[in-house]
């Protein structure tokens, strides 16, 4: 009657049904590390490695460099030099150490204007998902922010807000909730329709602990990979807010508002302008590119996909291979 | 010279390292007018040998063939893609499981059949005249005499028709016509009938044999299911990981396989008539996946007869004789003249023939069935109703009009005893998942009363009284794959009801899901592998040991092994049983298995579009059934041991006035089932018929039962 009875006569046949079927080594071989990726998505990885190292510069760089606020009147709007390797602004200021100091401001207000938006939009998102009643109003709610174009929902929140950083970041953070939003709720849609939701329920699990143990966990894949997008949307709207002289003000510098400054003086030193703009495009780009190879991660279908022409490329090149020998060795 | 000739046939996946074979060394032969069907078990690489045949797989597969496959003289495996374009439709044409997925959702189906014909014009052309209106009004012709010849009933009409229009079984009537409409000599069907309903897919196949037999066409037909193979086969070839096992004319296979594969798979699916079994039988272990190294016989592991030699030296494909005088019955005489033919894998090839049908007696099947029943019910059911809102808005709205939406489950009245097994059969849409769920409290019903033990399901209030309820019953589900948070260990999704239904907590929470691994049958070490790991039949034991973790009295098993192989069924059916042995459980078991739930359930409700058509015990059931319904299931049963016997000419259909548009029936007036029942008389269209007892035991909702 026990289950220690049972426990004893554990007799049948094929009580152990031996191995499990061998993973699809090929498609799983990502979990096996950085070489896995490599070959899966090589560009991805690098830019990757590109975006961490910005992080890197950005965070310890002002350490080593001189004070972006050190002002060198006699050598204005200078061109690149040794003794500064990107040149100066109008003030004689050193441009390389004001991308780097620009960058720490740039990516950290982005970062948190992310997480802003991935908090804020994933709690809309999943109560939305999972409690259908809300879903009305919290996305009608939705509808009308994307109703606006986000810049100038942007700059009438910043307006609104008193200025300062932080009215900053929860302005755009507002902006991109839908974007978290829309993606969340769509995950917990079909998410909360999998057997395994349906069983929680019969085992008598509540309707937060549900959302919380099963749905939020297997959902977080494409909730990482949308805030890697926003991440990069916010860099070009920080970008933008700045460079309108919205957002942080000089003399700290932002990408945004160097490239505001550089406006007047774009034929006088090409440079000053060049240099933010180039580190707005690589991490923008950056970011979107390692959103993609993410995506492709979790993305099965997309996976298989890839892996296909990947291997298909390469039989191509061997039959290449193959011919230009067959031809040498006919000569 | 055969039609199609395959020979060494091999198929690679080519990957990383070195190219994984995923069909190798296949050898066999069609004729022309003979119907072959390859069965094998999931895993065994029937449909990429299939699809790599009509060299399709490559399209969505790294893979490539090698050996040698001769249709009609063409090489298939050397023809580069423009040629085989030539031959695919005209030669050889194929249709697929999925006739949804297979018919463009755009376009119209006349459409879609006439452009079947476009890439080869050529007879069209021929018989019709040159000119282009010409032969698209051939074509057009040609299409609606297809879709009247494979019983489409408007043919016209269903020309300017959309897939989704049309039911499923139209809608693979339609994917025939359309393979058809080239004339091709050989039709590869890939599991044709595997997402229909038992009374569908015997209409199909009906179809399909009187099509092949009237065009002599050659046929390849795939199929997971001894029951289908039985049924239309005049060969019969058995695949197993990727290699052909074993090969024969169909009366010999099913009455003396010699490749142990081929017997334990017949044996394993349960024998209809033999009510009460033990055990079900079962296959120990499972498939092993094509691209794992094996020196010998990839059986072997999970063969009864195995020897050294077994696990050395793989066995090749050879002519076995078949003796003589045996006792094979019917197949004796075409056994002699088909010898040659009859080839296994095999180094110690099976000798006895199978038993025949083997009767057992009422008195032997009381002693082996579960605990004595009690009068006593435990689950009662009364006039239990669901209606679905015809759209998710009107429901949240809390819409009470009666019409519209769909009645799911109509006044189902039943009552189980403690201790029972309880079956519950019936086609897709027949409601009997709904009324599982309703009985698990995972759903409200519309109407009635359902109760458990003393507890009335419909007016539990209350944390406390509903945590007690789940505790008391708990449900089993059929996908295995989705029944399981990935994210989570099994030892979790184990825990899981401990946690939330019962205050164990630590260290005692830990043994006691160990323990019930260990109670259905999985190693401990299973406790922290992520589901991903376990094939379907452990998946399935782990939902079974979170459906038993607090002790419940009754458990809903919905359809718990549909999913699973043969082989793994009964391994899971017989974990059930156990624990019905060992923890005195009661079970509502939902399927649409009847030769399953025949075999196992003590007493069986019969659904057909939303009611009760018919409660009796299994062997009542069998042997006598009262609902014309329920004689219409069982013929409709693929049953290897028994197969349907057919006319040479494979036109005769073995069932009456079926029709797959039974849908539509309006249900509030007279018997759902009247347009379908050869009985129908003028009562069944005006009066509802009641389900009430027509011998003791046996209750029927019918008007002019059989008994």
């Amino acid at each position: 009657m026990s289950v220690e009875a049972a426990l004893v006569k554990n007799e049948e046949p094929g009580l152990v049904e031996g191995p499990p079927p061998p993973k699809r080594g090929r498609l799983s071989g990502w979990r096996s590390g950085l070489s896995g990726l490599w070959r899966r998505d090589a560009p991805a990885v690098i830019w990757g490695v590109v975006l961490l190292l910005m992080i890197l510069v950005s965070a310890i760089g002002p350490f080593f460099l001189q004070s972006p606020a050190a002002i060198e009147p006699a050598n204005r709007l200078a061109p690149p030099s040794a003794g500064h390797l990107l040149g100066t602004d109008e003030y004689g200021r050193d441009l390389l150490s004001r991308v780097v100091s620009a960058g720490r401001v740039s990516l950290g207000l982005g970062a948190l204007i992310t997480v802003v938006a991935v908090v804020l939009g994933t709690l809309v998102g999943a109560v939305a998902g999972f409690y259908e009643r809300s879903a009305g109003v919290l996305m009608r709610l939705m509808d009308a922010l994307l109703a606006f174009p986000a810049i100038v929902l942007a700059i009438a929140l910043v307006v609104s807000l008193r200025s300062g950083i932080w009215s900053q970041i929860i302005a755009l953070g507002i902006v991109f909730i839908p974007y978290v939003a829309r993606v969340v709720r769509s995950r917990v849609l079909t998410l909360r329709e999998r057997g395994y939701v349906t069983a929680a329920r019969a085992a008598g699990v509540s309707g937060p602990r549900i959302l919380l143990a099963h749905i939020l966990p297997n959902a977080a894949p494409a909730i990482l990979v949308q805030g890697v997008f926003v991440f990069a949307s916010a860099l070009l709207a920080d970008a933008a807010l700045s460079f309108l002289g919205l957002g942080v003000q000089p003399p700290t510098p932002t990408w945004g508002n160097m490239i505001g400054e550089a406006r007047t003086f774009i034929t006088l030193a090409p440079g000053f302008m060049i240099f933010p703009g180039l580190a707005i495009v690589i991490s923008v780009l950056a970011l979107n590119l390692v959103g993609d190879g993410a995506r492709g991660l979790i993305d099965q279908r997309a996976r298989a996909v890839l892996e296909l022409e990947r291997i298909r490329k390469k039989q191509a090149k061997e039959e290449r291979r193959r011919r230009a020998a067959s031809v040498s060795s006919v000569d | 010279m055969s039609l199609l000739d395959v020979r060494d046939f091999t198929v690679d996946l080519d990957g990383e390292e070195a190219p994984v074979s995923l069909v190798r060394e296949l050898t066999f032969s069609v004729e022309r007018g003979e119907f072959l069907c390859i069965v094998g078990e999931s895993g065994s690489g029937k449909t990429v040998a299939a699809l790599s045949v009509m060299r399709l797989l490559e399209y969505t597969a790294p893979t490539s063939q090698t050996g040698q496959a001769l249709l009609d003289g063409d090489d298939l495996v050397a023809a580069d893609q423009e040629q085989m374009a030539g031959l695919r439709g005209r030669k050889i044409a194929m249709i697929f499981q999925e006739a949804m997925e297979a018919l463009n959702p755009t376009k119209v189906i006349g459409a879609q059949l006439i452009e079947a014909v476009r890439q080869h014009p050529g007879e069209l052309a021929a018989s019709a005249g040159s000119s282009r209106r010409d032969v698209a009004e051939a074509a057009r012709a040609k299409a609606v005499d297809l879709l009247r010849q494979v019983g489409i009933p408007d043919p016209a009409g269903c020309m300017g028709k959309y897939p989704h229009q049309l039911s499923g079984g139209m809608q693979q009537r339609v994917m025939i016509a359309m393979a058809l409409m080239c004339d091709p000599e050989l039709l590869i069907a890939d599991e044709p009938t595997t997402a229909l309903d038992v009374t569908i897919q015997a209409e199909i196949l009906t179809l399909l044999v009187r099509l092949q037999r009237e065009r002599g066409m050659a046929c390849i037909l795939i199929t997971h299911d001894m029951g289908v193979a039985a049924e239309i086969a005049d060969r019969v070839a058995v695949m197993y990981s990727g290699r052909l096992v074993e090969i024969g004319a169909v009366g010999e296979i099913l009455t003396i396989p010699r490749h142990p594969y081929t017997r334990a798979l017949l044996e394993c699916v349960p024998r209809v008539g033999l009510v009460g079994q033990k055990e079900l039988q079962t296959i120990p272990g499972s498939v092993p996946h094509p691209a794992m190294q094996l020196p010998g016989c990839r059986f072997a592991p999970r063969c009864h007869n195995s020897s050294e030699r077994c696990t050395a030296i793989e066995p090749p494909l050879a002519p076995v004789p078949v003796q003589l005088g045996t006792g094979a019955g019917a197949g004796g005489m075409a056994t002699a003249l088909r010898t040659s033919d009859r080839l296994a894998a095999c180094w110690h090839p099976e000798t006895e023939p199978l038993p025949g049908e083997v009767e057992v007696s009422r008195q032997m099947s009381d002693d082996l069935a579960g605990p004595p029943r009690q009068a006593e019910p435990y689950l009662v059911l009364g006039g239990v109703s669901k209606r679905y809102a015809a759209s998710a808005r009107s429901e949240s709205l809390g819409s009470t009009r009666t019409s519209g939406g769909v009645l799911a489950v109509d006044s189902a009245t039943v009552s189980i005893a403690k201790g029972e097994f309880f079956g519950l059969v019936g086609e897709s849409g027949s409601g009997k998942s709904t009324l599982g769920r309703l009985i698990a409290k995972l759903e409200a019903p519309t109407a009635g009363s359902i109760s458990v033990g003393d507890v009335s399901v419909e007016q539990l209030k209350g944390r406390k009284r509903i945590r007690d309820f789940r505790r008391d019953v708990q449900i089993v589900f059929q996908d295995t794959t989705g029944s399981l948070d990935p994210r989570q260990t099994v030892g979790r999704s184990v825990s899981e009801p401990l946690r939330s239904l019962t205050d164990v907590r630590g260290e005692a929470l830990e043994a006691r899901a160990r323990e019930l691994l260990q109670t259905v049958g999985l190693p401990l070490d299973y406790f922290s592998k992520m589901p991903s790991e376990l094939s379907g039949g452990q998946r399935q034991r782990v939902a079974i040991a979170r459906a038993i973790a607090c002790n419940p009295q009754l458990v809903v098993a919905d359809e718990p092994t549909s999913a699973l192989d043969v082989s793994v069924q009964g391994q899971i059916v017989n974990v059930l049983r156990r624990l019905q042995r060992e923890l005195g459980l009661t079970y509502v078991f939902i399927t649409h298995n009847l030769s399953l739930v025949l075999s196992v359930a003590d007493r069986i409700g019969v659904m057909y579009l939303g009611a009760l058509v018919e409660i009796a015990d299994a062997e009542t059931l069998v042997r006598a059934p009262a609902h014309p319904y329920t004689q219409v299931l069982l013929r409709a049963n693929p049953d290897p041991h028994n197969p349907r016997r057919r006319s040479a000419d494979g036109a005769e259909t073995p069932m009456l006035g079926l029709d797959s548009e039974t849908a539509l029936v309006d249900r509030t007036v007279g018997c759902r089932f009247r347009d379908r029942c050869p009985r129908r008389q003028e009562r069944c269209d005006v009066e509802v018929p009641e389900l009430t007892e027509k011998r003791p035991g046996q209750s029927a909702a019918c008007h002019f039962p059989l008994v």
